[in-house]
Parts: structure tokens; sequence; C-alpha cells
């Protein structure tokens, strides 16, 4: 270390500002060697993986060209579907039987009238433990599908029927299609 | 210590530790010299004298400014210079010893102050001054002893003045006493020493205590005196010094605080020849002896000088300067 000795204190103040300079130069010169030495000493890292990806995405490519062209993808599909409708079965695995339902309908149906269909399904206007069911058929007569709407309204595990007006525009061979929402246990 | 040793494991950058050649102006020439690190310490990175015509420099004064700056520039040129420490003529400048409390660094200098008229012939305001705490000084009432270096404001001003000219950054001013003191008493001497400076036209006599100068005297007896005489002749010549000499030993026996002197070195252009003289020593148990200006700096088993013994002599202003 350099002591400023006898030297006036102007010139003292002006060597010890210029030694404060290149002091403050040279930290920012390691500084930077750092900064750039980090840098360069990422490169092969960096190269190494932006080949890994080129090399994944390009072995990605085959594979899924290598799949359409075996029909892979069909069976894939098929699979995908299945896998859907088996999700879907075991969500109600607990819900009523459906031929219960069916069978309370069809016994308690008058003569005049005959059931065409059946479609099932969830209710999505009520509570969560209900099901939609919609009827179709025709009856002989208007009166005849009156009394059959009466009939279900008694029992007390259907909640809802819809019959739309529509369908008693006519007053013989009526066809119908009424929605019922049947409370599950 | 562990700066020093941490410093030489680990260096600064040379941007950082900006080297430095010492520059000694005397009346008769400008001696320079600038050492590099290296492994077994210091080597002799660039050296040069210029002589200088009579009455360029004169009993430090500089008489010929102009003349003075074209020299110095001719050697920074030769030697590529920059940064440099330099000196100032001793017949200038005053050094005297005080007893300042043992405090930071700010209030001895302030205390300093306060005794510098009672000292020396300059108001606080006309002079610059540098201090040494001379070791093992500190007494049982806290204070302790200094060694304090006073020159003229204007003398710095006029060598600044052409050392800017010349391009050259000063970063030190040191006095002569001082500089030889650093390059040829040993690092470690805690002894009291006698150096005799030999010059052109005057003689310095610095006593040296434990490394720090606490006396100086200049007397108006230089080797052209006895050049080209045969050792009779010298023998009577050098009377006058022998006189000087003594009359410094006596005085700092009698006055002096610290040990007494135990040995003379000699210094300077004709050292070697004033050596011979066997009767120069004022006490026979009083070794005489020429000086070794490189002994700080590097040991001759590793390192030989492009400088000759003879010629080394005239550098040891400059040399003590480039130490760190």
């Amino acid at each position: 270390m350099i002591h400023y000795t006898l030297l006036p204190e102007k010139e003292i103040k002006s060597l010890k500002k210029e030694y404060r300079t290149r002091l403050f130069i040279v930290l920012i010169f390691f500084v930077s060697c750092g900064i750039l030495t980090g840098i360069v000493s990422l490169i092969p890292a960096y190269i190494f993986s932006y080949t890994q990806e080129k090399e994944a995405i390009k072995n990605l490519q085959s594979l899924q060209e290598s799949r359409r062209e075996r029909g892979t993808d069909v069976v894939v599909d098929d699979l995908a579907s299945a896998q859907s409708l088996i999700e879907d079965l075991k969500k109600h695995q607990d819900s009523a039987e459906f031929s219960q339902i069916i069978s309370e309908i069809v016994l308690r149906k008058p003569a005049q009238v005959s059931i065409s269909s059946f479609q099932l399904g969830s209710s999505g206007e009520t509570a969560s433990s209900s099901l939609e069911v919609i009827v179709q058929g025709k009856a002989m007569t208007r009166d005849s599908l009156v009394n059959f709407k009466k009939i279900l309204e008694q029992n007390p595990l259907i909640l809802k029927i819809d019959l739309p007006i529509s369908d008693l525009a006519k007053s013989k061979d009526v066809s119908f299609a009424l929605k019922l929402v049947i409370l599950t246990p | 210590m562990f700066t020093k040793t941490f410093f030489k494991l680990f260096p600064p950058p040379k941007y950082l530790n900006i080297p430095y050649a010492g520059v000694d102006i005397s009346d008769d020439a400008i001696r320079c010299i600038e050492y590099s690190s290296s492994h077994h310490g210091y080597t002799l990175h660039r050296y040069g004298t210029r002589g200088l015509k009579p009455g360029i420099v004169d009993s430090g004064y500089i008489k010929d400014e102009k003349a003075l700056i074209q020299e110095l520039t001719s050697l920074a040129q030769e030697l590529k210079l920059t940064t440099v420490k330099a000196s100032l003529p001793e017949e200038r400048m005053y050094l005297f010893k005080a007893e300042v409390p043992d405090t930071n660094e700010d209030q001895i200098r302030q205390n300093i102050e306060f005794k510098l008229e009672e000292n020396v012939p300059l108001s606080p305001a006309d002079a610059i001054f540098f201090f040494d705490i001379l070791p093992d000084s500190m007494n049982n009432a806290g204070k302790t002893m200094v060694s304090v270096s006073v020159t003229p404001r204007e003398l710095v001003h006029s060598y600044l003045n052409a050392f800017q000219a010349a391009g050259l950054t000063v970063v030190s001013f040191e006095i002569q006493a001082k500089a030889i003191a650093r390059a040829v008493v040993p690092h470690d001497s805690k002894e009291t020493q006698l150096i005799v400076n030999v010059m052109n036209k005057k003689t310095g006599l610095y006593v040296v205590s434990s490394g720090v100068v606490c006396f100086t005297s200049t007397v108006p007896w230089g080797g052209e005196l006895i050049r080209n005489k045969s050792m009779v002749d010298m023998s009577d010549d050098i009377f006058s010094l022998r006189h000087e000499i003594e009359r410094v030993y006596t005085y700092w026996s009698e006055h002096g605080e610290g040990q007494p002197i135990k040995s003379i070195i000699v210094s300077g252009h004709d050292a070697l020849a004033i050596s011979q003289i066997s009767h120069l020593s004022p006490d026979h148990s009083i070794q005489l002896q020429v000086a070794h200006v490189w002994q700080n700096a590097f040991s001759g088993d590793h390192y030989v000088p492009a400088v000759t013994f003879e010629d080394s002599l005239d550098y040891a202003i400059s040399a003590g300067l480039a130490l760190p």
C-alpha cells in the first residue's frame, strides 16, 4: 500500500479518487469475469439439453408416425371410448336397476296404450339421485293416454311427468313421448 | 505480518497496485530505479541516470525549471515511467521529534500541528508534514514519540509542477534521509546507526534508530574533494568530515533518545574510497561499513543485478524510494 506522504491535500484527494476508481473498475471486471465464466460453463449443458430435446421430439414424431401407419390410433380411440363407457357405468353402479323401473311402468299401463321404447339417462334438472326415462309409444285414444299419465302420477317414486300438449292434439291413435323423472333409491 | 503474507500469496493486480519508480533529484543528477516483484523478492526492472548541468538545481532549489523538465521528460520516455516516488532535498527539510498522545492518526496529526511552529520556522499553512511513530516509544502516561518530517509547501509545489510537466504522477515525496535508510538499514534492525551519505559537494549525516530517521545534518564537504588524490592527501582532507561525524556522535550520546550509535554506514559515490580510511570512526568499537544498497530488495544468492556494487552506491536514495 502506498502512503501518500508530503503531498498537498488536493493531490492526495486526487490520488485517492483515482485509486477508488481503479478499485471499482477491478471489481466490475472480476464480477463480469464471474458472470462470463458462468455463462461459458453453462454452454455445454445447454447444447446437451438442446440436442436431447431435439432427439426426444424426433422420437415422438416417429413414434406417432409409426402408430398412425400400423392403425394403432383406431384401437386406441376404441379403447378410449370403451374406457369412457366403463367410467360412466362405474358412476351408476349403485343406481336402481333399469329393469325394475321398466316393469313398474309396463305393469301399470292401460291395455289401450302400447309402448314402443324406453330411453334411460341421468337427469340434469333435478337431484343427482334421480333418473330420467322417456317412454315412447302409441295410445288408442286420448283419454287412455291421459289415464296412463294419471296412473303414473300416483307412483310416489315418479317425481315429475312431462307430456307435451302437442301429443294430445289427436283424439285417436295418439303417438306420445312421456318424460318421467324417477327417484332412485 | 498477516497482511504481508496474504498479499504475497494473493498479489493484487498491477492495475490496482500501481508500480512506481524511485526518482532522486540531486544537484548533479537525476537517478531512477524501478523494481519488479519476483519469486525471491525484487529484481531491477528499470534504472537510469541523467546528469544535470550545474545551475539547474542548486542546493535543492530548482533554478532552471525548463531544463529540469526536459531532463525528466527524457528519462521518463527512455524508461517508460508514469508513476514515481520522489525525494526532496534534505537541506530544505526539517526533522524533529515530538511526544504526542498515543491516539488515532488524525489526533496525532492535529497535535503535531500545534507543535509545528515551536520546532520549525514555518507556519502550519506554509508547511506539509509527515510523521513516523518511533517503535517501542510509548511511556506510562500513554504518550508516544514521533519523528516528524516537515517541508515548505512551495518546495513541494515546485518539484510537483516539474514532475507533472514531465508527464509523471507523483504518489509520494520523501526526505532523502528516510529513503536511504530504507535501502541500507536492514528491515529488522533495532540498533542505532549513523548513515554518512557522501555526495559531490555535501555530505548528509543521518542517525537512524530502529529504522526511523531521528536526526539529520548536512555538512558542506563533498566527495569531489578527495577524488584523484592519494591516500595520504585524502586522510588530511577527510579530517573535517571526521570532525562532523564525531560531533554528531557526541551529540547523540549526550542528548539522543535511544541506544548509542553502534555502526556507521557510508554510502554515496565515494563511499568505497572513504571506507578505506581507518580513523573515520570516532570510536574503535563502532564498526564502519559500506552501504549494501540492495540488501532489503533481494539477496545476491538468487539474483545478480546489472548495476555494479560501486555504481549501486549512487542509487541508494532511489533504491530506497522504489522499495514499498
